[in-house]
């Protein structure tokens, strides 16, 4: 800024606003005295007066494209959901280590509750069950907490073709990535798993390891078909405006079995 | 069996699972205010969208184990932006330090102003735009930590600069923004 011949101003006052000092006031920097200093400077100077609120509007405009920039990058609609997960998982072993020491268990009922708490993380691994129950086959969530693009739905609903085209198998590396982190043995087993989408492609999954895992093709009922019917389901709902593409891919990674039951059917899936 | 009266116990059962649920709800409170902002500001270092919604989920993990320890809840925002910076740091390090995997492809929109944008939104702030993604990393990082509404004490510990070098790199920011809306 080019320096100004001092106004007919009183001398504490004669000289104009520094850039930096109309940023440290405009930002609430300035110590007091000087914070009211320059606001009596500003109530006479029209010329800083101006110059502050062009600073104001070029910080201002700079704030906007920020703010711009931070909309398409909003966290996905997953994230809340995944992160409330990992918070009650957090809490859970606070209050597990509160209540044992607390209650005076036999050894044996202490020996069945910690079986229990094994079992369920146990659980939390399994890729299919040979029960036929609600314990079927989910991912591991802390491996596959599921990855989206952004899609629009006339390119989600225009796709024709048979699944197979829709949901491509990933590549022959990723596969073998995804079994190394569940601790499958590759050889042999290929046969018996799919390497299934949390959520799919046609749901704007994508294929992020983050969004793989290996799901049984038989072995209990809710098992690689039923999920198949399921991302079926869905897209088609998603298509006819029935849900919207946000609740659809929720649903899925939150809980795939409670979605089939909700949007297919009750009860056990049509194999 | 157990010689606690029972609302002792059900209060030593039940007490962590409110202080849990309190926490839980206060950090998904601030996830709620604050994720988009801070999902923008790890972006902003370069990594890929899916990176940064990990670095948010890490920074809101970590505030909940720092409220749960009864750490300070002093200036949360400030707390919160820093550690995204630090966690957003690391990742860009590791991903320049590994070797990509063949086949894996990550999904990250474009930011930088289309056709359509620039029609929408004008000249000016096209010329803004690639304005600000011209400046050096640290002057990038004090605007848009100032535009986020933290203090200069509080960027200054963020970026681990002095307040001094923060009021000067906001002012060579705008002396560059008003160069290039001048052009």
């Amino acid at each position: 800024m080019p320096d100004h011949l001092a106004d007919n101003l009183p001398n504490h006052l004669s000289n104009h606003l520094s850039d930096q000092d109309i940023l440290l006031l405009l930002d609430h920097e300035l110590p007091a005295a000087r914070a009211a200093s320059a606001r009596q400077h500003l109530a006479a100077c029209v010329e800083c007066g101006a110059r502050l609120a062009s600073v104001r509007g070029t910080l201002d405009a700079a704030g906007d494209v920020f703010l711009r920039q931070a909309g398409p990058a909003a966290p996905s609609p997953l994230a809340r959901g995944h992160l409330q997960r990992q918070l009650r998982q957090r809490s859970q072993p606070a209050w597990w280590r509160t209540l044992v020491p607390a209650w005076p268990f036999s050894a044996a009922l202490t020996a069945a509750l910690l079986a229990v708490a094994v079992g369920l993380a146990v659980h939390s691994h399994s890729t299919g069950s040979d029960r036929d129950d609600d314990t079927g086959s989910i991912p591991n969530l802390a491996l596959t907490p599921g990855a989206i693009r952004p899609v629009t739905l006339p390119e989600i609903c225009s796709a024709a073709g048979d699944d197979d085209d829709l949901d491509p198998a990933p590549p022959p590396a990723v596969q073998k990535a995804v079994f190394q982190e569940y601790g499958i043995a590759a050889s042999g087993t290929q046969q018996n798993y799919q390497i299934d989408y949390l959520v799919n492609p046609q749901l704007g999954g994508t294929g992020d390891i983050r969004n793989l895992w290996p799901q049984a093709y038989r072995g209990g009922i809710w098992n690689a078909r039923a999920k198949d019917q399921l991302e079926q389901r869905l897209h088609q709902m998603v298509c006819s405006r029935t849900i919207d593409l946000a609740t659809a891919q929720h649903e899925i990674v939150t809980d795939w079995i409670g979605a089939y039951k909700k949007y297919v059917q009750q009860g056990a899936p049509r194999i | 069996m157990s010689s606690f009266p029972a609302n002792k116990v059900i209060e030593l059962c039940l007490s962590p699972i409110r202080e849990g649920a309190g926490l839980e709800a206060e950090v998904l409170a601030l996830f709620d205010l604050l994720g988009a902002r801070l999902l923008a500001y790890a972006v902003s270092f370069g990594i890929p969208v899916q990176d940064g919604e990990d670095v948010v989920q890490e920074t809101f993990l970590a505030l909940f184990q720092h409220l749960g320890k009864g750490r300070s809840r002093e200036n949360l925002k400030g707390w919160l932006y820093q550690v995204t910076h630090n966690l957003a740091l690391k990742r860009r390090y590791r991903r320049a330090a590994d070797a990509p995997s063949p086949g894996i492809v990550f999904e990250s929109p474009d930011p930088s102003p289309g056709p359509e944008e620039r029609l929408l939104f004008g000249e000016r702030h096209a010329r803004l735009e690639a304005a600000l993604g011209a400046l050096p990393p640290v002057d990038q990082a004090c605007l848009r930590l100032r535009a986020d509404g933290l203090r200069y004490r509080e960027i200054s510990k963020i970026l681990g600069i002095s307040l001094g070098s923060v009021a000067a790199s906001l002012a060579r920011s705008l002396d560059r923004l008003e160069r290039a809306e001048r052009r």
